[in-house]
């Protein structure tokens, strides 16, 4: 599930030594290129987690299925809240189907 | 069981708005069964009506309180003062005056405003029982201040200090206390001479025994904040040792050399036109005195145009003070607070190739006239005037090199009266003498105009509109000839001169960018350090350290010595011994960062920096406690006590519970910075101006607080749109917040866009304390957008 | 500022670190040992060497919707142990793991609770528990929680820091060696115990979906555990155990997602391209659809190679409530699958979601592949402890139990370092070790430009491609043979003897080198435990097909041992001892499923 990095959005964390994308890489793969943007150095690699799509500050990360197993134009984009993230689902026919999951606190606080 | 203390809820209607919007009774029979509050009150009067409530205070029952109704500012004093004995924390205290939170919106039908008011006392109960009970907390201030500068400024700010029992180091570049004052020939009005002040100010200074003074001084390191800055001074060796030197001057007899050029020895001090002095005076040489003599001068050597091998002036001192071999020393001193009071410099005449400055010794600047105008000048300057025979005559250029996009954009406020002092002085010795003063317009601000008028009755004085044109040497006799067109008598005149003195600007000293740089201050205009005039004109954009005189803009003496107390006054704070700073220190959970930097980045103030395992660290004493850092971590890791991150989220997931409250009408969340945004919002509502119903407001210590997790949070329950009410960009009280509020929101437009949101659904704006009529029509707006919109998808 | 590989051992910055108990792997199962020691000891000096980040490192990365035990009111750990064992067909399983690890489920599972773990609960606050032990939560967040709780005890974390080989001192473990993936340094860690818990093994197989350009790394498993822990292990001598019970299960057809979820969570049977339900139909003597777990993992290969393929979880008798509550359970754990479903126009209430059989995983928390370990959770190396998937002998612990296990570990190697002095690092046979292990690590970085070699991804794919067509991988549905398995062990040799070969031009690349070096010596380890075993035990898991029934006499576990010098492998086997009584095959006392 290769991420992909809107270049207009991303500011390279605003070259600091290590954007948040790549302090978040389970793998290691998200990293600041030339352009002091992020990318990622081995889309093949990916194991789709999403911590960086998460983690972006500047919501420049857009987590794709690769064409081989699924078809373009669908999306899945995660908004973090305090103890809460909300997904927003479109498949192909643009539907939209919306989430919002508790991450942090018992049920019933 | 004793049970965990609850929250007072204290009511008390007065004037009777709350009586008039809602069933009180109902309202308050409501409020009392809420979770977690210990009881309701409702006071009677401030006096005896109080007694009841403090005596929850005292037995335990409650640890907090929540004041629902108007109290004017000195009612809550009154109000504290006769609760703070019962042990209550004055950090757990709330003001919640439902009419200016808008939650009373008067068209709004009675049980909805009624579901609104308890929607909106139940927010803020959720943010008061997550508070905590704060204390101030006290951090070191070592007594001992960093003037660096040595000049009128550096001197008072020194003094000042030194009167209130704090040790002072004074830093001074060149070899000579006293700066730019003491190459002055007289102030205005009384013409007296500057020395006599500066060594007056010396010798007090001297006499409180807690002032050490370094020649010769640069500052090279700091580190540390405010409270504690640990600084290391680098001394260039002026190769005599002051202690033992007694002025004699058989060290300069001996010396063998001679210095060609004047110019040399004033190496330190600014670019002057050294053949204008060259007539009179002994030869300089490599080693002899420094400074103005009434100060106390300090013998130095030139070391560099010492002959090899040769130590002739060591022979010769009978007191062995000198020292050829001095190295460069450093000295590490500890400050509570650092002063910069760096001064100026002329701005570089050569550059105004026009008018031939310093090819010839005729033409020199406003400062190099007052050194003309001294005693040790006068010989010199007689030499210039009057030569052969024709009636002597010399000129002024106003603005030379000021007001002028190619030079010095500014004017610098004082040279028009330093020309007219100088002017005044030159007809009173020398009556005959013709004076031209070429200018643009006359700047004599406040008294200033009575020197202005005197001077221009002057007999022999001449006021020309226009700044001349082809200055040059006549070959016959040297003199200066030049053209100059006369806006007012409508004439070009051609005019013969002795001397064309240039009245230059002022520039920021050599060494105050590096300076700066150094202390991580941000730029000011022009180069000099920066400050918000009215509110904090001695502040320099870091904590602990303040700009007196010449440094934050050009101004004269006068003013440079207020500006030093000033500064003086805004230091002491950070040299009791103990400051004591307010409870609301951000506090990291280390076990949420991920050390991405970005708290150290965004905080305008620099109060962040990382540790040796590379999480960030906290200066106390620097920190302005504004959240700006709170509302830029990505992970929420940073919160400020009793603002916290959970607070907010607590009192937003109240909010997202009870959205139904408002109907049809749009539920906007208003989070507004406490400093202007809120008040005008709250002086809209009391004012009664009208409020779309579903408008619910936060407060925020500034706009660059918000986390936009909260804004997540709110949206993602259902709440229709987010509004951020910031102060102006340029004056965010907090420099940075209002501009990182902008930015944040725009982010998450983006953001929303992508979870199919409408990015409208996240608005900001910026807003002054005035700004009640703008506020409504603002938010007015907004509601009527979020209508077009319909509401939010998340509302299920 | 491009990355300058050093040209000479010598130009590189050693850092030495020496500490009470060091913990290999910032997981599950490490964060709880962290928090356990400081727990027992306000004063012991932790360090936790982490190869990525400790915050979303590993297996948790994306999340988890459940954890699969947790003992309902009413049960017993003792009821767990007999669910387990029967889970894994009777077993052999290490029963005194299992109990002793069952006992500490429970609080592990509360602490996560009370660290803000979200557990599903009624609004009575009942725990609303999806099988018979396994409940929902919600867990986007678990691992930052734990990790939080790990650097709250104030231990030091290295982050980005890849272990290669454990420091020995004589036949003891004294810490571990390794090599900092940002600062290129090399790192020796003294530790007076030291417990590793790097997770499993993945990518020792070619995942049938990895042929692409874009998606390598198709695994249900997370790709970045590569078994390092274990190959560490298996170097310096330790035994392994069980590691031919390979973990292949049923995943999410292409994806490679996690099924489990679907078919306990919301009762979604498994059907066959006839829409047959496959477990009821043939298996329902072993339980049906409450069938062992290879029974579950391999009845849909069994379906495809019938022909009667394609095989579903069948979803289509849910409400839109439960297909939403579905996803917000796969949102949990591995959001790209709803993502996936978008990308598809798959509406799981009229579409059922086809399954198939994922690649094999060695992992210990699931089977029971890994070290062999005493109740103190020791390996046969002393002072070092093994945990979670790293450790073997005691299937099905999935979170609760790795976190368990965690605990158990810390106690185990606190009581051990009381006797333990360390030796100094200038000591001739620790700088002789210090400095060959730092040669051998920064080797593939120091080849030069000119160097013709072989890329760490040319290798790796060589390998998944012989552990699938030979050691059993999903091509051949898991099936394998004594020949295929002397054919794998011969290549995996010549791989071996080209290591040398491997180079790389940046941190990241000697870190690909090194996985696919470590992959190297468990797949070896793996083969010689899948040839010991003749007969099939758990088909799927392990399957012989020389020898396709079980045999009575390899009733005990399968174990190795490498030796450390010469690099030959010993099979050999242990008696099974059984401590909870009950029918080995049956999930309870009473013999009802």
């Amino acid at each position: 599930m290769p991420p992909k990095v809107d270049l207009n959005k991303c500011d390279g964390c605003q070259a600091q030594d290590e954007p948040l994308c790549e302090q978040v890489c389970p793998g290691n793969l998200m990293t600041l290129g030339e352009n002091a943007k992020a990318y990622c150095r081995e889309l093949r690699d990916c194991w789709d987690c999403m911590s960086c799509t998460k983690v972006c500050p500047k919501g420049a990360i857009d987590t794709r299925v690769p064409y081989q197993l699924g078809y373009h134009g669908a999306s899945l984009t995660p908004m973090m809240g305090t103890n809460s993230v909300t997904w927003t689902c479109v498949d192909l026919n643009g539907n939209v189907e919306r989430f919002r999951v508790k991450t942090r606190g018992r049920y019933g606080e | 069981m004793p049970t965990k203390p609850g929250i007072a809820l204290a009511l008390w209607d007065q004037g009777g708005a709350l009586a008039r919007a809602l069933d009180l009774d109902a309202f308050a029979a409501a409020l009392a069964k809420l979770s977690g509050v210990a009881g309701l009150w409702r006071p009677a009067d401030l006096e005896g009506g109080l007694e009841e409530l403090a005596q929850a205070f005292r037995e335990g029952r409650a640890d907090r309180l929540l004041m629902l109704g108007r109290a004017t500012p000195a009612q809550r004093d009154l109000i504290w003062r006769r609760l703070s004995a019962t042990g209550l924390n004055p950090h757990l205290v709330h003001w919640l005056d439902l009419q200016e939170e808008s939650a009373l919106p008067p068209g709004f039908p009675s049980e909805p405003r009624r579901k609104k008011a308890l929607l909106i006392t139940k927010m803020h109960l959720a943010d008061l029982r997550l508070a905590r009970p704060l204390m101030p907390v006290a951090v070191p201030a070592e007594p001992t201040a960093l003037v660096v500068g040595g000049g009128v400024a550096g001197l008072g700010a020194a003094l000042a200090l030194a009167k209130a029992g704090v040790e002072v180091h004074l830093a001074e570049r060149t070899s000579a206390l006293g700066g730019k004052v003491a190459l002055l020939s007289g102030f205005y009005p009384l013409g007296c001479d500057p020395a006599c002040g500066l060594s007056f100010t010396l010798e007090a200074l001297r006499a409180t025994g807690k002032a050490r003074l370094h020649t010769l001084s640069e500052l090279a390191e700091i580190s540390g904040g405010p409270g504690a800055f640990r600084a290391v001074l680098r001394r260039r060796p002026g190769h005599v040792d002051p202690e033992r030197c007694d002025g004699c001057g058989a060290c300069a007899e001996a010396c063998p050399v001679q210095l060609p050029d004047l110019a040399e020895w004033w190496q330190d001090e600014p670019p002057l036109n050294a053949q204008a002095f060259a007539l009179a005076g002994a030869p300089a040489k490599a080693i002899g005195p420094t400074g103005n003599p009434a100060l106390g001068t300090s013998y130095r050597v030139l070391r560099e145009r010492c002959p090899e091998g040769c130590d002739a002036c060591v022979a010769a001192c009978p007191a062995g003070a000198v020292r050829l071999d001095e190295d460069e020393s450093r000295l590490e001193v500890g400050a509570g607070a650092v002063i910069l009071a760096t001064g100026w410099d002329p701005y570089p005449l050569s550059r105004l190739t026009e008018y031939g400055y310093p090819r010839s010794r005729r033409v020199v600047g406003n400062l190099e006239m007052e050194g003309l105008l001294s005693e040790r000048g006068l010989p010199s300057l007689a030499g210039l005037l009057g030569a052969e025979g024709k009636p002597p005559a010399l000129g002024f250029v106003q603005c030379a090199g000021s007001r002028d996009l190619a030079h010095l954009p500014y004017c610098s406020g004082v040279c028009c009266s330093a020309t007219l002092k100088q002017a005044r002085r030159l007809k009173q010795l020398w009556p005959e003498l013709t004076v031209y003063i070429f200018y643009q317009d006359m700047r004599t601000p406040g008294f200033e105009e009575d020197l202005y008028r005197d001077v221009a009755a002057m007999e022999g004085v001449v006021f020309v509109r226009g700044l001349p044109a082809g200055v040059r040497e006549q070959d016959q006799d040297g003199r200066l000839a030049l053209r100059c067109e006369d806006a007012y008598a409508g004439r070009e005149l051609k005019l013969s001169l002795d001397l064309l003195v240039l009245a230059g600007g002022m520039t920021p000293s050599p060494g105050a960018a590096e300076l700066g740089g150094l202390l991580g201050l941000p730029a000011g205009p022009h180069g000099f350090f920066p400050a918000h005039l009215q509110c904090h004109p001695e502040e320099s954009g870091r904590s602990g350290v303040f700009a007196a005189g010449c440094a934050r803009e050009p101004m004269n003496v006068a003013r440079s010595l207020e500006s030093a107390a000033r500064a003086a006054l805004a230091a002491l704070p950070f040299m009791q011994g103990e400051a004591w700073l307010a409870p609301h220190l951000p506090q990291l959970d280390q076990g949420k960062c991920d050390q991405c930097k970005r708290c150290v980045e965004e905080c305008p103030f620099g109060s962040w920096s990382l540790d040796e395992r590379g999480f960030p660290r906290l200066d106390l004493a620097r920190c302005r406690q504004c959240g700006i850092c709170m509302g830029s971590c990505p992970l929420t890791a940073i919160s400020l006590p009793n603002r916290t991150v959970n607070q907010t989220a607590k009192a937003v997931e109240v909010l997202g519970e009870g959205t139904a409250f408002a109907g049809k009408e749009p539920v906007i969340l208003a989070f507004l910075c406490r400093h202007d945004a809120l008040i005008a919002a709250r002086a809209a509502a009391a004012a009664g101006l009208a409020l779309p119903p579903g408008v619910v407001l936060w407060p925020l210590n500034c706009a660059g607080s918000l986390n936009n997790a909260l804004v997540a949070d709110a949206l993602s329950l259902g709440v229709d749109g987010v509004f951020i009410g910031g102060c102006a960009e340029d004056q965010c009280h907090f420099r940075e917040g209002s501009r990182l509020a902008g930015r944040r929101s725009r982010d998450l437009g983006d953001k929303l866009a992508q979870m199919r949101l409408e990015p409208e659904r996240v608005r900001f704006a910026h807003l002054g304390i005035g700004d009640a009529g703008r506020f409504a029509e603002l938010v007015g707006e907004y509601a009527a957008a979020l209508r077009a919109l319909g509401p939010n998808p998340f509302r299920m | 500022m491009a990355y300058q590989p050093p040209k000479d051992p010598q130009e590189i910055p050693v850092e030495e670190v020496s500490c009470g108990l060091l913990i290999i792997g910032g997981g599950n199962a490490g964060c709880f040992a962290a928090v356990e020691a400081r727990k027992l000891s306000p004063e012991m000096d932790i360090v936790i060497m982490e190869k990525a980040h400790i915050s979303r490192s590993g297996a948790t990365a994306a999340g988890m919707d459940a954890i699969n035990t947790y003992i309902p009111p009413g049960k017993t750990p003792e009821d767990l142990v007999r669910w387990s064992r029967s889970q894994v067909g009777g077993g052999p399983i290490r029963e005194d793991l299992a109990l002793t690890n069952a006992q500490e489920l429970n609080q592990a599972v509360d602490d996560l609770e009370d660290w803000g773990l979200p557990i599903v609960r009624d609004d009575e606050g009942n725990i609303k528990y999806r099988g018979g032990w396994d409940i929902s939560i919600r867990g986007e967040a678990l691992k930052p929680i734990m990790a939080e709780k790990a650097i709250e005890t104030g231990a030091r974390v290295y982050n980005r820091v890849v272990a290669t080989n454990l420091l020995m001192d004589g036949e003891k473990c004294v810490g571990a060696m390794g090599f900092g993936l940002r600062d290129g340094k090399f790192y020796v860690f003294r530790a007076k115990a030291t417990i590793v818990a790097t997770g499993g093994a993945c990518g020792l197989y070619k995942s049938y979906t990895a042929d692409s350009t874009t998606s390598h790394h198709q695994t249900w498993m997370c790709p970045f555990n590569v078994g390092t822990g274990y190959a560490m292990g298996i170097r310096q001598g330790a035994e392994m155990t069980s590691m031919e019970q390979r973990w292949v299960a049923t995943r999410t057809k292409d994806f490679c997602g996690p099924v489990d979820t679907i078919s306990v969570g919301y009762r979604s049977a498994m059907i066959n391209g006839r829409g047959e339900k496959i477990l009821e139909k043939h298996y329902a003597h072993l339980g049906g659809d409450k069938a062992p777990r290879y029974i579950r993992a391999n009845a849909p290969m069994d379906e495809w190679l019938a022909g009667r393929g394609p095989t579903f979880v069948d979803t289509t008798h849910l409400s839109d409530e439960e297909a939403k509550e579905l996803k917000i359970d796969y949102l949990c754990e591995r959001p790209s699958f709803v993502l996936f479903l978008a990308s598809r126009n798959h509406d799981v209430t009229k579409e059922p979601i086809e399954i198939y059989g994922s690649d094999p995983y060695i992992v210990g928390g699931h089977t029971q592949s890994g070290y062999w370990v005493d109740v103190e959770r020791m390996t046969t190396i002393p002072g070092l402890f093994a945990a979670g998937e790293t450790a073997g002998g005691n299937p099905n612990k999935f979170v609760g139990g790795c976190a368990a296990e965690g605990k158990l570990a810390t106690r185990g190697a606190l009581k051990y370092m009381q006797a333990v002095t360390l030796p100094p690092l200038d000591q001739a046979r620790m700088k002789a070790q210090i400095e060959a292990e730092k040669a051998r690590v920064f080797s593939p970085l120091m080849k030069g430009a000119e160097f013709d070699g072989v890329s760490p991804v040319e290798m790796e794919e060589r390998m998944q491609r012989l552990m699938d067509e030979y050691a059993g991988g999903t091509s051949q549905f898991y099936r394998t043979n004594e020949e295929r398995l002397d054919y794998a062990l011969r290549h995996l040799a010549m791989l071996k003897s080209q290591i040398g070969l491997l180079h790389a031009g940046d941190l990241h690349g000697l870190m690909l080198a090194h996985e696919v070096i470590d992959r190297l010596d468990v797949a070896e380890v793996l083969c010689h435990h899948l040839k010991h075993r003749r007969e099939t035990r758990w088909p799927g898991w392990q399957t012989r097909s020389d020898f396709p029934e079980a045999d009575p006499a390899l009733d005990c576990f399968v174990e190795t041992v490498r030796d450390p010098l010469t690099g030959e492998i010993k099979s050999f086997t242990r008696p099974y001892e059984q401590v909870v009584p009950g029918d080995r095959f049956k999930p309870t006392l009473d013999g009802k499923f």
